[in-house]
C-alpha cells in the first residue's frame, strides 16, 4: 500500500530537528525506501546549509568616504550655527548615515568598562591643560565640560590609547579615546553615531589617530554635537576655532543621569 | 553593564547576529550598523538574560527591534508588510532536481521577501529553534513551521528558476546525516 506523502511542513520540521523522536524515526525509514523522499530531504539540508553560509565571514573594509557628505559649511553667526548644528545632529542620529564597521565586542566592552570605572570614581579637580591637547580641552570647555581624568590603556592586542575624562554639571561625563591610526585595521574618516542615550558611542579617525567617543545619559543632540566639532577640530585647523566654539556653546544640555 | 560571561557570549554571537542583520538589511554596511547598536544596547541594558540561549534570543530580538524601528523611521513600514510574501505563497513539496550550490542560494535568499528571510535567518543562520524564533517573532510555532516551509520553498522556487541544473548523480539521494 503506497503511503500518504509527508506533507512539506513537517519534512521542513524533521530537517530541522523539530519532529519528535518517533515520527523523526517513521520519516527516515521511509527516506531509507523511497530514493525521491531522500533527495528532497538532501535539498532541504542543503539548502538549510546554504543559507547558514550566507552571511560574510567578515566585515568588508570601509572604503574611504568625502568628510564633506553629510556636513554643511560652517555657519558665520552663532544661532543660525546652533540650528544647523542640532537639526544635522538629530537627522544624523536617526539616519545612522556614516557607519563604522562593528567595533569588536572585546575592546569596545573594554573602553565601555573603562568609561564606566572612571565614571564610577570620586570626581577629581581639572588637569593642568598641558597635560592633554589645550585646543580640545578648550573646545570640550566650551561645552561646559573640564577635563579631570588622564591615563593610558594597553589592548589585549598591544594597541595603547590614551583616555581623557571630561567632566560637566550633574556629573556630565564623556570619554574620548585616541588610538594611533594603523592600529585600528580600518579607515573612518566620517563620524559614526551608535547606542541609545544610556549609552552612545561616536567614533572617527584622524590623520594618525582614531577617536571614539563614550558617554552615558547624554543628550543625544549634544553627544552628536561634541562629535562633529571634535571630529572637525581633529581633521583642518585654519587658525579659528570660533564657529566651533559657538557651536559647542550652544548645544549645551543638562545630562539626564 | 555585561559581567565577563555575557561578554564572552556577545563575542561568541557576533558572527551570527551579523549574518541575521546582513539577511534583514541585505547590505553590509547596514548590518554593521545594526550590530554595532544591538552590542551597544547589550552594554547598556540594566538586565540581561542569564542563561546563554536566552541571552542570544534577546539579542536577536533586540536586533530585529532596531531594524523595524529603522524601516519605520524611513517610511519604509507600510513596505514591510506588503512585501510579507506570507499570504500568497503555497507550501509546496521541494524539487528534487535543483542543483544547490552557495552562491546560487545567497542570490536566491536576499531576493526572498522580508519575512521568509527574517525566519529562515533566525532558524538557518542564528540556530534557534521554531520555539525560540516563535518568541523572537511574537508569532505561534505554527506559524513559524508554515513560515520556514513556504520559505525554503519560495527559495528552490528561485534556484530552480534561475536555471540551476540538475543535481549530478553522484550527489542524487546522498544525506549530510
Amino acid at each position: 500500500m503506497t503511503e500518504p506523502p509527508i506533507g512539506p511542513e513537517t519534512l521542513n520540521a524533521y530537517v530541522d530537528r523539530e519532529l519528535p523522536p518517533a515520527a523523526a524515526a517513521r520519516i527516515a525509514r521511509r527516506a531509507a525506501r523511497e530514493p525521491g523522499l531522500a533527495a528532497q530531504i538532501a535539498t532541504l539540508q542543503e539548502l538549510r546549509a546554504g543559507v547558514a553560509a550566507i552571511a560574510p565571514e567578515t566585515v568588508p573594509l570601509r572604503p574611504e568616504r568625502s568628510p564633506g557628505r553629510l556636513w554643511g559649511a560652517r555657519a558665520g553667526l552663532a544661532a543660525a550655527l546652533a540650528a544647523l548644528t542640532i537639526t544635522l545632529a538629530a537627522g544624523l542620529w536617526q539616519a545612522g548615515p556614516e557607519r563604522a564597521a562593528p567595533a569588536d565586542t572585546a575592546p569596545l566592552a573594554r573602553l565601555v568598562a573603562e568609561y564606566d570605572a572612571w565614571h564610577d570614581t570620586r570626581p577629581a579637580r581639572a588637569l593642568p591643560r598641558d597635560i592633554a591637547s589645550p585646543r580640545m580641552t578648550a573646545l570640550m570647555e566650551a561645552t561646559g565640560l573640564a577635563l579631570v581624568h588622564e591615563d593610558r590603556i594597553a589592548l589585549a592586542d598591544g594597541t595603547e590609547l590614551r583616555h581623557s575624562g571630561f567632566l560637566g554639571e550633574r556629573d556630565c561625563r564623556i570619554s574620548l579615546f585616541e588610538m594611533p591610526r594603523t592600529a585600528s585595521g580600518f579607515d573612518q574618516p566620517a563620524l559614526a553615531l551608535h547606542g541609545p542615550a544610556s549609552l552612545m558611542q561616536a567614533s572617527w579617525t584622524s590623520a594618525r589617530t582614531r577617536h571614539i567617543l563614550i558617554a552615558r545619559d547624554m543628550d543625544k543632540v549634544r553627544f552628536a554635537t561634541i562629535a562633529d566639532t571634535l571630529r572637525e577640530a581633529t581633521r583642518s585647523f585654519d587658525g579659528d576655532d570660533a564657529a566651533l566654539i559657538a557651536r559647542l556653546d550652544a548645544a549645551r544640555q543638562r545630562c539626564v543621569g | 553593564m555585561l559581567d565577563s560571561v555575557q561578554r564572552d557570549f556577545l563575542q561568541e554571537s557576533r558572527s551570527r547576529l551579523f549574518g541575521y542583520a546582513y539577511a534583514l538589511t541585505r547590505d553590509s554596511d547596514d548590518a554593521a550598523d545594526l550590530c554595532q547598536d544591538c552590542m551597544l544596547r547589550a552594554m547598556a541594558a540594566p538586565r540581561l538574560p542569564a542563561e546563554e540561549r536566552a541571552f542570544r534570543a534577546w539579542l536577536f530580538r533586540t536586533l530585529r527591534n532596531l531594524w523595524i524601528d529603522r524601516m519605520r523611521a524611513l517610511r519604509r513600514h507600510r513596505a514591510l508588510h506588503e512585501d510579507d510574501g506570507t499570504a500568497t505563497e503555497i507550501a509546496a513539496p521541494i524539487p528534487e532536481d535543483i542543483l544547490v550550490n552557495q552562491l546560487a542560494v545567497r542570490q536566491a535568499f536576499l531576493q526572498l521577501s522580508k519575512a521568509h528571510r527574517d525566519v529562515l535567518a533566525l532558524v538557518d543562520i542564528g540556530g534557534f529553534s521554531y520555539d525560540e524564533t516563535s518568541t523572537i517573532l511574537d508569532v505561534p510555532r505554527g506559524t513559524v513551521m508554515s513560515r520556514v516551509s513556504r520559505a525554503r520553498f519560495a527559495l528552490s522556487k528561485r534556484l530552480a528558476d534561475s536555471g540551476v541544473t540538475p543535481l549530478d548523480t553522484r550527489r542524487r539521494g546522498a544525506s549530510d546525516d
